[in-house]
């Protein structure tokens, strides 16, 4: 069983300065600042890595850093714990008993991309154990001067402040995280120009995702060879899935990156009642829902994902057996993404409510099949037509749901209620 | 640079939207959420065009042009984006047309009619929103709303004051006020131009008019001496309200309230229609016909003691025929000034009070000190100059005046003096201004209409214009009426002529 993110799960005190020193932490920090290791060292060496970002997009880390603009204007990094996709709950466990490695990640970051500012911006439902946890942390490791102003005694300064949110799904998009923390309402800005040539306050920014953050020192720590080999198969590196759902056991699992679905379905002592799997949605609500009998044998990465029609996304693994109703299903997600819209771009404030009511008249037994038709075009006139990705988090799991389980939508409608009983 | 739009090629420079290209060229993108004076949030997604080799439809109005970029605005992909962001818009929006005051120059409707579809596939029930009491000019029917956000950002960019801002989230997000707050602003009237939909309406003109059966005819505001280029639509010869007519040199796309309300005082009952002559104490009506034998009698009878005030409220032509009569007739008191007690300083003042300098020229300025004057609230055109000199070239503004008040652009110093400080301001040998302005910079020095009023007129106006040269600044005079310069240009004075020559 490898530990990357989660090394300290099961210790005594996880969370603790002194639990995390003595599991090696802070070491590559040290390192990096008694070497002076060149930025471009660092930026090369997270590259080779192959580490790609955990939140959802998946696009390589170090490729993202090195997009910094090289001026030296100030320059800041965010750490994305904002978590809220649906079914995903790894960052909020990394908060709660692996703090430090979010910071010394945040502190390797700063450092690799010259900012002198780390902002952590916590989802606003964080604001029990993982916000106390966090200021916690912070506080420790300002008292060990692993933050500061001349940390250790090297002329590096660099603060890292904590944020929390108040509870608003959008702003876990990296632009609209970047209005929030500047005060404003949390809407997407529009791209380009990306932050990472004008993002907070202007300034050149990184935005990153926790649990990346998290794998930072791991890597720097430990080397590039041993971080790609850790990966199954033709994979590199490893991930969190946050298995929920229909299991008899679900938890949060660190693992191989490539490891097969059906092996991660065993490590939940399988499905709840020994019951027949029938629907996986592999990333988080958002991605597409696939097929049982089709993710089984899939490994779990981004490329063999994709082929056959959903992604990776966070890692959120939404398991579901033979009992449920895909049609009530897919109304409770569209509920999500109608209320979460930020209204500001037409097709998803208006489209959203669409789908919803759509699906509800349905539900309702009062739609016919016009109505399946219609969620079809209203998911592709959203899709690819907004500023931010939450349109198309909108439409994806609409179209996947009616593409893959057609027959039980059109039982609906037709015998106005539901084919599982 | 080049780029094609519908397979014609276009120059183009290197930061152009696309939508500017095809606004130049008379190419027609339709648009809610664009509008060319304000900030580009590409969030009505109305404008989204098909590029050559881009998956998606873009939107025009944030999308840069790219050397040999390929955009369709009309073909398939295009029109199908544009009809259904249209088709998304209207699901929530009522059509209520024909009783909706936006009706005929409505946007959305306009829009719809090119790029909609007949009709909708929309069954479920549409949103409505309570309606806000946000003053006693712009009348709301927030129902019809569409988001495009002009009316905030105009808020936040133009007029200065954050007024109106967007609330709740989704489709459930709404244009509001903060609690129990009304448009305060002297520009709050523009919103219902920008107003793309009947959402914010003209409270005064509202259902007393359909917009097809107004006539239009251009004029020029007469509330203060910048002179707003408007256009009075009128309704069986009745003015009905009155619209900024653009000007790139004066008011932009805008109009102060003053301006745009400012034609109900015609319908006021205090007005003087006719000609009043005075029986023992009373003031009989009379019409010009039966007045004028006895006008010209009574000038020639009493002409060495007479006297006689003009408004300069007046035009030019009026004014020089009012003069060419009375002084014809000897009488040779003549002045506008009818609030001035200070004369001293007519002998050497300019031919016509002085604005050197170009309103659009004020973005260069380096300093600008305004003596006597509440920009934002007597001159708010003139505010919006001052915002964007302040955010697009720092400009430092200072304010001198005898009274407290707010502007809607920072001001980095200000100071409360009495009219005898004011004097001395600037000569006094210890200087405690703390305004050091160096000569090789671009200065204004502007005194507002107030500062005539003052009994030390002529000596406030002697030190500021020794200072103004010590500083090589430009001097502004603002009158106090309309066409005070035309006043001072045609002899409305005492001691001098049309044209300026002495008396």
């Amino acid at each position: 069983m490898i530990k990357v993110c989660t090394q300290t799960f099961d210790c005594k005190d996880p969370s603790s300065i002194e639990t995390y020193i003595k599991l090696g932490g802070y070491s590559a920090w040290r390192e990096i600042l008694n070497q002076q290791t060149p930025k471009s060292q660092i930026i090369e060496t997270i590259k080779d890595s192959q580490l790609k970002g955990k939140g959802g997009a998946g696009f390589l880390t170090g490729l993202k850093w090195s997009f910094i603009s090289p001026t030296k204007s100030q320059k800041y990094l965010v750490c994305n714990s904002d978590e809220s996709e649906p079914g995903t709950c790894k960052d909020r466990d990394i908060l709660r008993y692996n703090p430090h490695s979010v910071i010394e990640g945040m502190l390797i970051a700063c450092y690799a991309i010259g900012a002198s500012v780390g902002y952590n911006y916590l989802r606003g439902e964080f604001i029990g154990d993982q916000w106390k946890v966090t200021n916690n942390a912070i506080k420790e490791a300002y008292e060990h001067n692993f933050i500061g102003d001349n940390i250790l005694g090297s002329n590096v300064s660099i603060n890292i402040i904590p944020l929390i949110g108040a509870g608003a799904y959008i702003v876990g998009e990296e632009t609209a995280m970047l209005e929030s923390i500047e005060g404003k309402r949390g809407m997407p800005r529009i791209k380009p120009p990306f932050p990472a040539v004008q993002g907070l306050y202007g300034k050149p920014t990184i935005i990153n995702n926790t649990e990346t953050i998290a794998s930072v020192p791991y890597i720097i720590k430990n080397g590039i060879d041993w971080y790609k080999n850790l990966g199954a198969g033709d994979a590199h590196g490893v991930k969190m899935f946050c298995m929920s759902g229909h299991l008899n056991k679900p938890k949060v699992i660190e693992a191989p990156l490539g490891t097969p679905f059906s092996k991660l379905l065993d490590e939940c002592n399988g499905i709840l009642n020994d019951k027949k799997l029938k629907a996986v949605i592999p990333g988080g609500s958002s991605v597409p829902v696939v097929k049982g009998e089709v993710i089984m044998d899939t490994p779990m990465d981004y490329e063999p994902l994709m082929k056959i029609g959903t992604m990776l996304g966070s890692g959120g693994v939404i398991v579901m057996d033979e009992t449920t109703c895909m049609v009530s299903v897919l109304e409770r997600i569209s509920r999500f993404y109608y209320a979460e819209s930020c209204g500001q771009c037409t097709p998803c404030r208006e489209g959203t409510g669409w789908l919803y009511k759509t699906l509800v008249k349905i539900r309702a037994g009062q739609g016919d099949q016009s109505d399946l038709d219609l969620l079809n075009r209203v998911a592709n006139q959203i899709e690819g037509h907004c500023i931010c990705a939450l349109g198309d988090a909108a439409a994806m799991p609409v179209k996947s749901f009616l593409t893959n389980f057609w027959n039980e939508f059109e039982y609906y409608v037709e015998k106005k209620q539901s084919m599982i009983i | 640079m080049h780029i094609y739009i519908n397979d014609t090629k276009f120059d183009v420079n290197e930061n152009d939207t696309i939508i500017q290209v095809a606004d130049r060229n008379d190419i027609h993108i339709p648009r809610f959420c664009y509008h060319k004076r304000l900030s580009i949030v590409a969030s009505c997604r109305m404008c989204l065009v098909d590029i050559e080799n881009v998956k998606y439809p873009q939107p025009a109005c944030s999308t840069i042009v790219k050397e040999g970029m390929r955009v369709n605005t009309n073909n398939r992909s295009a029109e199908e984006a544009q009809k259904n962001t249209m088709e998304f818009l209207l699901i929530n929006h009522p059509l209520d047309c024909p009783v909706c005051d936006q009706a005929g120059e409505c946007e959305l409707q306009d829009v719809s009619l090119e790029h909609g579809d007949y009709k909708s596939a929309y069954k479920e029930l549409k949103r409505t929103v309570i309606d806000k009491n946000i003053g006693e000019l712009v009348s709301t029917e927030m129902t019809r709303c569409i988001h495009c956000s002009r009316c905030v950002r105009f808020g936040e960019e133009v007029a200065g004051i954050k007024e109106l801002g967007m609330t709740g989230r989704g489709e459930d997000t709404k244009i509001e006020t903060f609690i129990n707050e009304g448009l305060s602003s002297q520009l709050s009237g523009n919103v219902i131009d920008l107003c793309p939909v009947g959402a914010l309406n003209n409270s005064l003109y509202k259902y007393s008019a359909r917009t097809w059966d107004l006539k239009q005819m251009s004029s020029i505001s007469s509330n203060d001496c910048l002179g707003s280029n408007i256009f009075y639509h009128t309704y069986n010869d009745e003015i009905k309200r009155c619209v900024p007519k653009e000007d790139e040199e004066i008011n932009l796309s805008w109009l102060s309230d003053n301006d745009r309300f400012g034609y109900e005082g015609i319908k006021s009952e205090e007005r003087i229609l006719h000609p009043l002559i005075r029986h023992n104490e009373n003031l009989e009506k009379t019409d010009f016909n039966s007045i004028s034998e006895k006008f010209i009698e009574y000038l020639e009878k009493y002409s060495s003691g007479s006297c006689a005030i003009m408004s300069a409220q007046s035009s030019c032509e009026e004014m020089f025929l009012f003069q060419d009569l009375l002084r014809n007739k000897n009488v040779k008191k003549i002045d506008h000034r009818s609030k001035e007690c200070d004369f001293r300083y007519q002998k050497n003042y300019p031919i016509i009070p002085s604005f050197d300098i170009k309103l659009v020229d004020i973005q260069s300025l380096d300093n600008i000190i305004i003596v006597g004057a509440n920009i934002s609230k007597e001159f708010p055109i003139l505010s919006i100059y001052f915002r964007d000199a302040h955010k697009n070239n720092s400009t430092n503004i200072f304010s001198l005046s005898t009274y407290e008040f707010e502007e809607n652009f920072p001001l980095k110093k200000s100071a409360i003096l009495n009219s005898q400080e004011l004097e001395n301001y600037f000569t006094n040998s210890n200087n405690e201004s703390g305004i050091n302005l160096e000569k090789s910079k671009k200065n204004l020095i502007l005194i507002g209409p107030a500062v005539s009023y003052l009994s030390n007129y002529s000596n406030i106006l002697n030190n500021f214009s020794e200072y103004a040269k010590s500083i090589n600044a430009n001097l502004a005079l603002l009158g106090d009426q309309a066409n005070t310069s035309g006043a001072w240009a045609m002899g409305i004075l005492p001691h001098r002529l049309p044209g300026g020559c002495f008396y």
